[in-house]
């Protein structure tokens, strides 16, 4: 009996023991869901893709800044109108940007790393991916500096303590870098990355959905975002501004309208541009009254503008009818009437009471434009004191763009009112439909356009609009009314509420910088207006 | 030897008996307790045969017998009898109570049975008759209120919804906090695969749990292990405790049917309550008064007509001399409602009226058999239940089989199969989504629809008829859906097919030592589509996704017990080991861009190329364990355990963990004699335990998408994955006391508990600019000390009449010592809108709601500003945790001849939800509360006070310059600022009083039928009625949406249900 006794401790212990040397436990735990590694080109496809989404979205440009700045307004709940935007918008931006920001970091870190760099060639040549990651950080932290403030930043080519984002080996609680040594280092990482560039290799062999790969493109792309961050900071800091913008331009910038960096969209839904997406099961945008008045020649100083016909449509159509690109276009401007903006009785209003987007916007497959040859082309002229060459270019670039009769454009830069700051900047804001967050930044550098409806005055509804409400208290007129403390537009978002609870100290310390602390009506430091 | 000679004499023994079972006559007699009082259902068997009865009601019975042969009488809580038969016919018997009741045996970690007076640690177990005497529908519900230190949360509106289940609180922050549950040795999976959008509250379907396939008839007690030292032995995933269920098998000596059957009723309990003076609109909230109507002009004739595309009810006041066009007067397909102008009135039928009873009928029958060898149980159920909302529809079939056999008198086998069909239609969609319909009655929606008009959801050629139209000449969908089309057209499915089940084997090689070799099975596979059909607002779509689980477990043991130095001392030990494998795969599918054919659902009917994504995990944890137990002269007892995981989802270097046990217990009352005194026991008990994490936490990866213009793009995962990861540790530290008096009519035990864990696997959210949403790490010690009171008495025993009652009652402080360096907070969900979250904040209790608060003066007043409203802080704070301050139960039962009575009252004191609905039940004119006191036409003051407010650079801030509020808004205003406003007024408190069960039986006396062994009819009543609740409209409950660690959302819940109904329980 003793002996079994033993004998089967001594079986058991042998078990666990067998147990305990199971060297399978690791190969267990080898992930079968998600490689470690994958070609750079298709981390490049779905990142270039992901910023699109991220300043294009419905919520981000669609609730915040195309109504901003009065291109698009809301169909109901008009409360983002009058800047009530939802917490999530902001916090979508600040987040979504950083997430995307690491997509880039990956292939800048594949291209870098002597044990990856190797493979990481088969996608394209190294250099060249290294640059076109480094003009789209560049993008997209300038979109989201400008959108905040001092922000944590990460940067390539630039060792700085400040800069402490994307290092989550090093630290959970980034310091916000301040905006002036992030305006300077995308300064420095544009100039570096248009001179790395190497125009006789391709950029990627695939998933580039910008450029297609090629890299003299990406150059003048980086020149020409030079041009844009430069000028913001002239009044501020012009020898450093004047400095970028000589040596973009002697590098090189666009051109025409072949050298426009635009991403695109696939036909299918799940893969469509973001707008289309927002209007799968909704209408909640139409294009506003002061953007239609202006395009009509009934707001500034310029005639009736035929790009009013390429940008939105007649009151007839149907919203259903637009998405299929079948509707009856029309050339009569009266068939055009925008949306009272921040109307907060706007669902009384009809469909067919005013004017959603055209078909040349509301497609799947809409490439979302992150920089165009007319912006340079106005660029230019501010930076040479509003010259009228630039200025007409930029006109008649956008309006080619947007597809209008070569003699329509002729015969309407013909009737331009002289170059001088309000034409040029109110030609740009037209030119940067869809682009608004651009117009947003100009409109708070320098006050233009000068079209937009303000805090407090008053609109007067057409009487199609009128006569589509209750007769029992029809509102013929009303003040743009915003959320306090805002009387203009607001000057920043503020940070995400999260960030109190992620990363407070660093948040309090950002926010204690700011003029007016952590609130909308904080003026940032290039906004000299 | 000495075994030997045992066996030889069994053998002589069964001889003589069978030589002697020739004559056999009727004995009869009367069984009587120590008081004379005749016992009914007192087992009588027939020693060595499968001949058994029962006394009936006066105790009397009658068995075939002869003379020399035995008979045990045994009935629970007195002393087993044996009588030889004699010559004489009648033998009465009088038991005796056992004065060590106490001395009840428990089934303990790994099945193993136990006396009670031996643990050092709690445990309480739960019968199954009392599980199942209100018929709650999901096993684990019916510990509500029954167990200390047990915390229940169950919406009961959803169809077989989610149960929210903690022992003793919340012991880690990310990971797993719910109890192992296991099932006659099988750990059962129990997992949830609601959508972390359900379980925020921001939409989705509630599947519920897994455990939801236990059933309840098969339970014959459910034990619940809290502490560590109990469930040690268990490994790393009982950190949690573990809810041992242990099923009924077969008797021996008695062939028994049992037929059961009853039907449940189920209603709406707890509802939003809705305004009924004004209807559809969008209003001015710069203007007091409702405004006026739309007209349209048809056929030239103008019609007053609703405004059908704004989704809320600040509109024109109820009028009914005004006859306005509803939305259903468009139609020329219904000539009866079309262009018919109808008057502007509260409806018939208002948004409440589109719950329904749900009705579930339960029929089962079971089969048991057993003699001195063998037994066997065989026992099926089906349950058919429909909600509360049309057109849902939940049925579940289980098959049980269990049997145990001795081969030799050396070797046992036993198995079990289980075999369930979980088979749901259409379950409920909730939360701020148009997949359900909540959001369209109580969140957006028009108050003047008769909800009856709108079951005609349809045209005659198949169009949606929807009150939400565009325009008064535009029929298609605004925002929303018709209701009834969302129910009957949008529908959903859901099955799980499972197995589970052991086999094992018991070789006895002597007295002394035994081995045990056991292997357990649980797999399930589980399906579930959901439709959205071609007309509606949403994309048309469908979509699948199919599970597989499967979890192995292969145990050994070998058992040591001895008796020592004349019996005094007792040995009892083992060793053992087990290898756990799971494997779990999912394939989801969707269709995209809609649906080519309209009513066919399949992925190849897909407008684009539909996604397909495949997620399958593998686990593994080998284990070495084993228990010495030695007990003393019936006074001191003491428990050593030790068991070492070797875990697969942890790095080679951290994936080996040991952890030890101690438990104790003296029984003071062997020399602490008093009459009044029946027993005494003080025990403790010390244990670690340690816990692993999910697969692939340890190398950061990419994430495949759908393929985009000739490229399948690639992501980083925004998840932070850690390669150095170690074991969570949870070290528990439990005292406790039990005492009974008055030879059992009192009894009392009481718990105290100290449970710390550290170096916590948590999914850290950090700021993203570190490129990460979050990432895990080992951080932090949460701690977890409560107190647990279990008060039993029996005040009232007279003959025919008693009474017994037991409170339980459990408090469970929670604090979150520390975190990561420099971080304060760790988010554990965000709710649906506003940027309120859910959080682990250093120094506080787990489940912090964060958000906005009131701005409040230095006497508390809240501030508004110059326009009347309130202020909203800058800053977010603490706004309370979702954890109750405690829960405690009152159950008393009550019995009088052939009947018997009870309830349970369950009580929640503490804890927080946060209210969507609130938010947008305010914000769109629906709730009651934005229309009382006259306050559309008068406008409101705001209770508070006007001040200056100033803020510091870190956002504090300061009130001066105090005065009284003056300023009137418009009623629209102050319902807007629900969602514009601060966060802090939606969040309410989670008290509750529960009526949670009513039951009433009767046996039915059955002397008449000779086939029938006993009858019983029970009426039952569960969740009858709520007090304490501090916003009338919601059922805390609700705020569980999911049985995870996200909770306190209220996001559009289905209102909590009551139930109640019959039972009829023959046994043949």
């Amino acid at each position: 009996m003793k002996n079994i006794n033993i004998k089967s401790y001594i079986a058991v212990l042998f078990l666990g023991l067998l147990f305990s040397c199971d060297d399978g436990l690791e190969s267990i735990n080898e992930n079968p869901n998600q490689p470690e590694i994958v070609p750079t080109s298709s981390i490049f496809s779905f990142a270039t893709r992901d910023a699109a989404r991220i300043s294009r979205g419905s919520f981000s440009s669609g609730r915040l800044a195309l109504p901003w700045m009065q291109y698009w307004g809301q169909t109901a709940y008009a409360d983002e109108d009058r800047f009530a935007y939802r917490e999530g918008t902001a916090q979508g931006i600040y987040q979504d940007t950083y997430l995307n920001a690491t997509d880039f970091k990956a292939i800048l870190d594949l291209n870098t790393n002597e044990d990856t760099k190797d493979a990481a060639a088969a996608s394209g040549n190294n250099d060249n991916q290294i640059a076109a990651s480094r003009v789209m950080l560049s993008y997209i932290f300038f979109e989201l500096t400008n959108y905040f403030g001092d922000v944590p930043y990460y940067s390539y080519g630039t060792d700085d303590e400040e800069f402490q984002a994307l290092s989550i080996d090093e630290t959970f609680s980034p310091v916000f870098a301040s905006q002036e040594k992030i305006y300077a280092d995308i300064l420095s990482e544009l100039r570096a990355a248009a001179d790395q560039f190497n125009v006789s290799a391709p950029v990627f062999n695939s998933g580039d959905n910008i450029f297609n790969g090629d890299a003299a493109k990406w150059k003048k792309f980086a020149n020409s975002l030079i041009l844009r961050v430069a000028n913001n900071l002239r009044g501020v800091d012009d020898a450093a501004a004047n400095a970028a913008i000589s040596a973009a331009i002697a590098s090189g910038v666009m051109t025409s309208n072949a050298d426009n960096a635009a991403q695109k969209f696939d036909t299918q839904d799940l893969l469509a541009s973001p707008f289309w997406r927002a209007f799968i099961t909704r209408s909640d945008f139409a294009v506003t009254a002061p953007f239609v008045q202006l395009l009509k020649g009934e707001r500034a100083n310029f005639g009736p503008d035929p790009r009013l016909f390429e940008m939105a449509a007649p009151i007839s159509a149907d919203i259903e009818d637009i998405k299929s690109d079948s509707y009856e276009r029309s050339e009569n401007y009266d068939d055009y009437i925008g949306i009272p903006y921040a109307f907060p009785n706007a669902n009384v209003l009809g469909f067919n009471t005013y004017s959603f987007m055209s078909s040349k916007v509301l497609r799947p497959d809409y490439s979302e434009m992150f920089m165009e040859y007319s912006e340079v082309a106005f660029l230019l002229s501010e930076i040479n004191g509003f010259s009228q060459e630039d200025y007409e270019n930029g006109v008649s670039a956008s309006m080619d763009k947007w597809g209008v009769d070569p003699a329509a454009i002729t015969s309407f830069v013909a009737s331009l009112p002289p170059a001088n700051e309000a034409n040029v900047l109110n030609q740009k804001y037209i030119a940067l439909y869809m682009q608004p967050s651009t117009a947003y930044l100009n409109y708070r550098k320098t006050g233009f356009p000068n079209t937009l409806i303000k805090v407090g005055e008053v609109f007067n509804l057409p009487p199609n609009q009128v006569e589509a409400q209750a007769p029992d208290n029809r509102i013929e007129s009303f003040p743009f009314d915003a959320i306090p403390p805002i009387t203009d537009l607001p000057d920043r978002l503020t940070y995400p509420i999260v960030l109190q609870t992620l990363n407070g100290t660093n948040r309090t310390a950002a926010a204690s910088k700011l003029s007016n602390g952590d609130a909308l009506d904080s003026k940032l430091f290039w906004d000299n207006n | 030897m000495r075994t030997k000679r045992n066996g030889l004499l069994t053998l002589i023994l069964a001889f003589i008996v069978h030589l002697s079972f020739a004559q056999e006559k009727t004995v009869t007699g009367t069984v009587t307790d120590q008081d004379g009082v005749p016992l009914p259902g007192v087992n009588i068997v027939v020693v060595g045969t499968t001949n058994g009865t029962q006394t009936d009601f006066d105790g009397n019975y009658a068995i075939q017998a002869a003379a020399g042969q035995t008979l045990t009488f045994t009935y629970i809580g007195q002393r087993t009898v044996s009588l030889s038969v004699g010559a004489a016919n009648v033998l009465n018997a009088q038991m005796e109570e056992d004065a060590q009741a106490l001395e009840e045996v428990v089934v303990t970690a790994l099945g193993i049975s136990r006396e009670k007076k031996s643990l050092g640690y709690a445990t309480q177990a739960v019968s199954g008759d009392d599980l199942t005497a209100s018929r709650a529908n999901n096993a684990l519900n019916a510990l509500s209120g029954q167990v200390a230190g047990v915390q229940i949360s169950n919406s009961a509106g959803n169809l077989g919804g989610s149960s929210r289940i903690l022992i003793r609180g919340v012991g880690s922050i990310t990971q797993e906090n719910r109890p192992l549950i296991v099932v006659d040795g099988i750990p059962l999976d129990n997992s949830n695969f609601n959508t972390a959008a359900a379980q925020r509250g921001s939409g989705g379907r509630d599947y519920g749990d897994a455990g939801f396939d236990i059933n309840p008839d098969d339970i014959a007690s459910m034990n619940v292990l809290k502490g560590g030292p109990a469930a040690a032995l268990y490994g790393s995933r009982a950190a949690n405790g573990v809810i041992l269920i242990t099923t009924k098998t077969g008797k021996s000596g008695k062939s028994e049917i049992t037929v059961n059957s009853g039907v449940t009723f189920e209603s709406v309990n707890v509802v939003p309550q809705i305004q009924n003076q004004y209807g559809g609109g969008a209003g001015d909230p710069s203007t007091l008064g409702p405004p006026g109507f739309n007209q349209a002009t048809i056929g030239g004739r103008t019609f007053d007509v609703v405004d059908y595309a704004t989704d809320e009810s600040w509109g024109p006041r109820f009028n009914p001399t005004r006859n306005v066009l509803h939305w259903d007067a468009f139609d020329p397909e219904f000539p009866e409602d079309f262009l018919n102008p109808r008057p502007w009135v509260a409806p018939e039928n208002d948004i409440n009226s589109i719950f329904r009873t749900g009705v579930s009928v339960n029929n089962g029958v079971a089969f048991t058999q057993g003699n001195e060898k063998s037994n066997m149980r065989l026992s099926l159920n089906n349950t058919q239940t429909t909600g509360v909302l049309p057109n849902t529809e939940l049925n579940k079939t289980s098959v049980n089989f269990n049997g145990a056999a001795e081969l030799t008198d050396k070797f046992k086998m036993d198995a079990s199969v289980n075999f369930t069909i979980t088979d749901a239609f259409n379950r409920p969609a909730s939360g701020y989504t148009g997949d359900g319909v909540i959001i369209q009655m109580y969140h957006f929606g028009q108050t003047q629809l008769d909800f009856d008009r709108l079951k005609k959801y349809k045209t005659p050629d198949g169009r949606q008829r929807v009150w939400n139209r565009i325009a008064a000449d535009n029929p298609l969908p605004r925002f929303t859906d018709n209701p009834y089309w969302t129910l009957n057209e949008n529908t959903s499915d859901d099955k799980r097919t499972r197995w589970y089940g052991a086999v094992g084997g018991n070789y006895k090689f002597n007295d002394n030592l035994y081995a045990v070799a056991k292997i357990y099975g649980d797999t399930y596979s589980f399906q579930i589509n959901e439709r959205t059909a071609v007309g509606s607002q949403a994309q048309p779509s469908y979509n699948e996704q199919n599970r597989i689980f499967q979890e192995l477990n292969y145990e050994g043991r070998l058992h040591f017990d001895k008796n020592v130095m004349d019996n005094k001392l007792s040995i009892n030990s083992f060793v053992g080991t087990n290898r756990r494998d799971n494997t779990f795969s999912r394939l989801s599918t969707n269709t995209n861009g809609g649906l080519v054919v309209p009513n066919f659902y399949n992925i190849s009917n897909s407008q684009d190329n539909a996604t397909v994504t495949e997620f399958d995990s593998k686990r593994r944890i080998n284990s070495l364990f084993g228990s010495v137990s030695l007990g003393y002269d019936n006074f001191a007892y003491f428990t050593v355990t030790g068991r070492n995981d070797w875990s697969s989802t942890l790095p080679v270097q951290n994936n080996s963990f040991f952890y030890p046990s101690f438990s104790g217990s003296l029984v003071l009352s062997k020399y602490l004699k008093a009459d009044w005194l029946t027993f005494a026991k003080i025990r403790g008990g010390y244990a670690e335990v340690g816990s692993d994490t999910d697969p692939y936490q340890l190398v950061n990866t990419f994430i495949g998408q759908d393929p985009f213009l000739g490229d399948v793009p690639f992501t980083v995962a925004s998840s932070n994955r850690n390669a150095n990861l170690r074991p969570e540790e949870k070290q528990t530290y439990e005292v406790g006391l039990e005492m009974a008096f008055f030879k059992n009519r009192l009894s009392l035990d009481l718990t105290y508990y100290d449970e710390i864990t550290s170096d916590l696997i948590t999914g850290l959210e950090v700021d993203p600019s570190t490129g990460f949403t979050n990432t895990i790490i080992n951080a932090g010690e949460l701690q977890n000390k409560g107190i647990e009171i279990l008060l039993n008495a029996r005040p009232v025993q007279t003959e025919n009449f008693s009474w017994d009652f037991t409170w339980n009652f459990a408090k469970n402080d929670n604090e979150l010592l520390s975190l990561s360096d420099g971080i304060e907070t760790l988010q554990i969900a965000a709710y649906p809108f506003n940027g309120v979250t859910l959080n682990a904040v250093v120094g506080e209790r787990y489940g912090q709601i964060r958000g906005t608060n009131f701005v409040f003066d230095d006497a508390g007043n809240k501030v508004v500003d110059a326009n009347g409203r309130y202020l909203e802080t800058r800053n977010v704070e603490n706004l309370g945790s979702v954890i109750p301050d405690f829960n405690m139960g009152f159950k008393n039962s009550f019995s009088y001849k052939n009947f018997s009575a009870g309830f349970l009252i369950d009580v929640q004191q503490g804890g927080k939800y946060r209210s969507l609905t609130n938010i947008f039940g305010n914000y769109s004119g629906i709730l009651e509360q934005t229309a009382t006191n006259n306050k559309r036409e008068d406008g409101v003051i705001l209770e508070g006070v006007t001040g200056t407010v100033t803020y510091d650079a870190e956002g504090n801030y300061t009130v001066t310059n105090t005065g009284e509020n003056t300023t009137r808004i418009s009623a629209q205003r102050e319902g807007l600022d629900h969602f514009f406003g601060n966060d802090a007024q939606n969040v309410f408190d989670a008290d509750y009083i529960k009526l949670r069960e009513v039951t009433l039986g009767y046996n039915i006396p059955v002397k008449f039928v000779k086939a029938i062994q006993s009858a019983r009819i029970s009426a039952f009543g569960r969740n009858l009625l709520v007090w304490g609740l501090d916003n009338e409209n919601f059922d805390p409950e609700v705020a569980t949406m999911g049985s995870g660690n996200t909770q306190g959302s209220e996001g559009g819940s289905i209102p909590s249900t009551r139930t109640y109904g019959l039972n009829l329980q023959l046994k043949f």
